[in-house]
């Protein structure tokens, strides 16, 4: 195909399944192989499902670097949730990030990533949680204080439920997204 | 019970959502299977907030809408619903109920489909698996046909994306800068591309149709000397650089200005055809600034189109304020140590900004009247001071052009005669002289005024926003309002003053004010720099803007009489990417505002829409009223341009002629101009209607919000009390059976 190199595993079909399941096209998933491939080409030749640590990718992939939410990123993304990403789980998190993705798709990836506890809402807690990751807190201590923080979980949530105790679901979420212009420009990088 | 029924009956239409039709005629049925026996389990838990956890809404429950496209009469639909458990992800897939079996065309559709579900990659491939393998129905005939084809077009779209991202300029500095500033910054070097290609487009049809013709055809009638009834040539400073960036000598011969354009019909000789052909020079020189105009028109509305479409969108309010901050605040493409410290940083300034402008409010009321008073009053002056400031620039201007003009020319206040220079016209010394440096800076005195006069004036008003007391985003707005209204004025001042001149002349002019702007632009960012010598600046997006608005409009204005000058743009706008990046990446620090880069676009296209306007016009009116002048030129011996676009028309054909004049008559005009009114006042009506449909929902969705709260709260006290039920009754029995039992 005038690829230059040919990995192993990644067949023509493979290929054109994923670009028909992902938002990538094919020069894209080529270039992602390519990179990922360099990690380590003799694990890679020998399993084409194996998974690298996180500390690999990361040094590999630097647009992961420094990001307050990427603890959540390789838990959600990992198909195994052992915080290792095989290529194919690369391949959904470059899709989800992409710019051809469409907003519902992101806000139903960015759902899971920004539900902090996993129950399957965002409730304020997360959001209380998120803020601090935000504004650095892990670093710097509580630059906001609870109540400030407790004031935008509640200006937040009142408008969708009326209940606070409780928290956003994931349709009230993909639908907050598409009235957020923000958000399909701020959850998206570029490979 | 009657209001409890009510409102069941209420949420049971709810749930069916029948009369919630959107416009486009696509309505979905939501599918809950399984679960039941959870359910019941759950039901024991009687608590209104442990019920509410089992709602639907509250389920990690994909549901996907697929909706047919295929013809306007038949509209099927078939919705997926994936149950997800907590933890464990397994699918259930149900198809349309009202078929069994699927055919082709919808399982290549599902296929389609299955990349916006949320799971990992290896479920996805079963599933693609899965249903590639299911047994379907083939299409027969027309059908087949019509799905063939959308499989055709559908992969020959996919390709053009794919050979259009090779293609992709400057792919890797974008990824570069993303990194540091985060996409608010980008934005701005996406619209310098973009610009970069409109440039690339127009120089393309002036290449095609203007340069190449007039210099590889030749002219019939065998008049070389073309260029003898030109006034200015001969006015050679001597020196080849001089010469370039004035435009005089050498330069004006070439086809560079708008002198140089044949006025004849231009002859070619194709070997295949008999005779020779015509090419109408001068009907192409109309033509062509007419088509560039158009398309520069087209582009600059429909790239801004999405986002005006957006503001209409009502999106303002504390809640979409806050969840823009928490949600959308960070660019996952930042992944710069220092910028994401910078960007944490931003992020904590903003939303405790946030918190404050809800006492900034509360402020603002409890303002006493003499506060109020003495704040507008200080508005009101500072804003008359800037009107002063405006003025005193133009005055300048004037000056120092009227200056320029009678030191260079003192003999006659007309460019077209040379003064001092004649004598000079024969030293043909290879180093410029003295003087004719001199006359070179007087030459460029006004441009040079008006370039330090946008320097420096801008701080002036960010200094003074300062006294004013608006909130910070208005301040932004503001200055840049009073910036661009000072580059207006300076650049009305100098249109005014080159208004007289002859049309040969022009082109030069605009090369002019382009050519100092280049090292400006250059120079004004490290002039800053250097004023700041410890520490950095950051990168003041707005000013980026309309440096670069100001640049295209000059171009658009300039290019019907120097028809180089889009060509000379897009090398321009190329060197300049790489000075922006330069200065932004190593002068730079990421700013402390957070740059919002959804709006960036729409506005940056509004301000460029301004600025075609504004160039547009006084070309327009030259064209129309100005003589052209009478010895060179394609439109030499007319009484103006477009005397010569009335004349050509003469030639056409009566049938067209015929035509054309109806649709100036007032039967066409008026009923047309009434129709247009009529489309527009519909538009509007809808627009309204769909405003107070967003208010009535939103009321609606409050009071459904109100009923299942209440349904809840009945729900889990009906269950506590059988439970109490259950247990005296259990209870009862234990004490008969006891008291049977020991009978």
């Amino acid at each position: 195909m005038g690829v230059g190199q040919s990995y192993p595993g990644l067949t023509e079909d493979v290929l054109e399944d994923y670009t028909t399941l992902t938002y990538l096209n094919k020069g894209e998933i080529l270039y992602l192989m390519k990179k990922f491939y360099s990690i380590d080409p003799v694990r890679m030749d020998a399993d084409y499902h194996h998974r690298f640590e996180k500390n690999l990718i990361l040094k590999k992939f630097d647009v992961l670097q420094n990001n307050p939410f990427q603890d959540r990123l390789f838990r959600v993304f990992s198909s195994k949730e052992d915080d290792c990403f095989s290529f194919e789980d690369l391949l959904d998190l470059c899709s989800a990030m992409s710019s051809e993705c469409p907003i519902e798709v992101k806000a139903a990836w960015a759902f899971r990533v920004f539900d902090l506890d996993e129950d399957n809402q965002i409730s304020s807690r997360d959001i209380s949680e998120i803020v601090d990751r935000l504004t650095g807190a892990a670093r710097r201590g509580h630059l906001l204080d609870d109540d400030s923080k407790n004031k935008i979980a509640n200006v937040i949530l009142e408008e969708i439920n009326l209940v606070s105790s409780g928290g956003i679901g994931l349709n009230e979420f993909k639908i907050i997204m598409t009235r957020i212009p923000e958000f399909h420009s701020s959850f998206y990088f570029r490979l | 019970m009657s209001g409890g029924n009510a409102s069941k009956s209420k949420v049971r239409s709810s749930k069916r959502q029948e009369g919630w039709e959107e416009a486009g005629g696509e309505f979905y049925q939501e599918l809950y299977p399984g679960g039941e026996q959870e359910l019941f389990e759950n039901l024991q838990r009687a608590d209104a907030t442990k019920l509410a956890t089992l709602l639907p809404s509250k389920q990690a429950r994909n549901t996907t809408t697929v909706k047919r496209g295929r013809s306007q009469n038949e509209r099927r639909q078939s919705t997926f619903a994936r149950t997800t458990q907590s933890r464990d992800i397994h699918l259930s897939m149900l198809p349309d109920l009202s078929e069994n079996l699927s055919n082709e065309e919808r399982s290549w559709e599902e296929i389609m489909q299955i990349k916006a579900m949320p799971v990992p990659m290896s479920q996805k491939r079963e599933l693609k698996a899965r249903l590639q393998n299911a047994t379907k129905l083939r299409l027969q005939g027309l059908e087949q046909l019509q799905w063939r084809q959308r499989k055709v077009w559908h992969r020959f779209r996919s390709r053009l994306g794919e050979v259009l991202a090779k293609l992709g300029l400057w792919h890797g500095s974008m990824r570069v800068i993303e990194g540091k500033f985060g996409t608010g910054v980008v934005s701005y070097f996406l619209f310098l591309r973009w610009l970069l290609f409109l440039n690339v487009a127009m120089s393309a049809l002036t290449l095609c149709f203007l340069i190449a013709p007039n210099s590889l055809l030749y002219e019939c009638f065998g008049n070389h000397n073309a260029t003898a009834g030109c006034p200015d040539l001969g006015n050679s400073s001597g020196n080849v650089v001089l010469d370039f960036i004035q435009g005089t000598g050498w330069m004006e011969g070439s086809v560079l200005f708008y002198g140089m354009y044949s006025d004849q019909v231009l002859v070619y000789e194709l070997p295949n055809f008999l005779g020779t052909m015509g090419y109408n020079m001068p009907l192409a020189y109309i033509l062509v600034p007419i088509t560039w105009a158009l398309l520069s028109l087209v582009a600059v509305v429909t790239a801004g189109a999405k986002g005006f479409k957006e503001r209409l969108v009502e999106s303002e309010g504390q809640f979409y304020l806050y969840c823009n901050l928490v949600f959308g605040g960070w660019d996952f493409c930042v992944h710069n140590a220092k910028s994401a410290k910078i960007k944490h940083v931003a992020l904590f300034n903003e939303i405790k900004g946030c918190l404050q402008e809800e006492l900034y409010k509360e402020e603002k009321q409890s303002r006493t009247r003499e506060g109020t008073l003495l704040l507008h009053l200080r508005r009101v002056l500072i804003n008359a001071f800037v009107l002063l400031i405006l003025v005193v620039s133009g005055v300048i201007i004037y000056l120092a052009f009227s200056f320029s003009t009678s030191s260079l020319y003192p003999f006659t206040g007309d460019l077209t005669t040379a003064g001092p220079n004649e004598t000079y016209a024969e030293d043909l010394a290879s180093a410029p002289s003295r003087s004719q440096i001199r006359n070179t800076l007087l030459g460029f005195l006004p441009y040079i005024c008006i370039v330090v006069l946008n320097l420096f004036v801008p701080e002036v008003f960010g200094y003074l926003i300062g006294y004013e007391g608006y909130r910070p985003r208005h301040e932004i707005l503001i200055t840049l309002l009073r910036t661009v209204l000072l580059r207006l004025a300076s650049f009305a001042v100098l249109l005014s003053q080159v208004y007289m001149q002859v049309r040969g002349v022009l082109g030069p002019e605009f090369l002019m004010t382009f050519l100092v702007n280049f090292p400006r632009s250059f120079l004004g960012r490290h002039s800053n720099g250097c004023l700041k010598i410890i520490g950095t600046q950051g990168f003041y997006l707005p000013k980026h803007v309309l440096d670069i608005v100001y640049i295209q409009t000059i171009i658009w204005m300039g290019a019907f009489f120097c028809p180089f000058l889009p060509i000379i743009g897009v090398v321009f706008y190329f060197l300049l990417f790489y000075m922006k990046k330069f200065n932004c990446l190593v002068n730079c620090t990421p700013s402390p505002v957070v740059y919002r880069a959804s709006k960036s676009k729409s506005l940056f296209m509004s301000v460029l829409l301004v600025g075609f306007v504004i160039s547009v016009a006084p070309v327009a009116y030259s064209v129309a009223e100005m003589p052209p002048s009478a010895g060179c030129g394609p439109f030499r011996g007319y009484a103006a341009v477009w005397q010569f676009a009335v004349a050509t028309f003469e030639g056409l054909p009566p049938l067209v002629r015929e035509l054309v004049f109806l649709l100036g008559t007032a039967t066409f005009a008026v009923p047309a101009f009434a129709i247009c009114l009529l489309l527009l006042y519909y538009y509007w009506a809808v627009a309204t209607a769909n405003r107070h449909m967003v208010a009535v929902l939103r009321s609606q969705l409050v009071l459904e919000g109100h009923d299942k709260q209440f349904l809840l709260n009945r729900l889990s006290a009906f269950i506590r009390q059988h439970q109490k039920r259950c247990e005296r009754r259990n209870r009862a029995g234990d004490d008969d059976s006891i008291r049977q039992g020991s009978k």
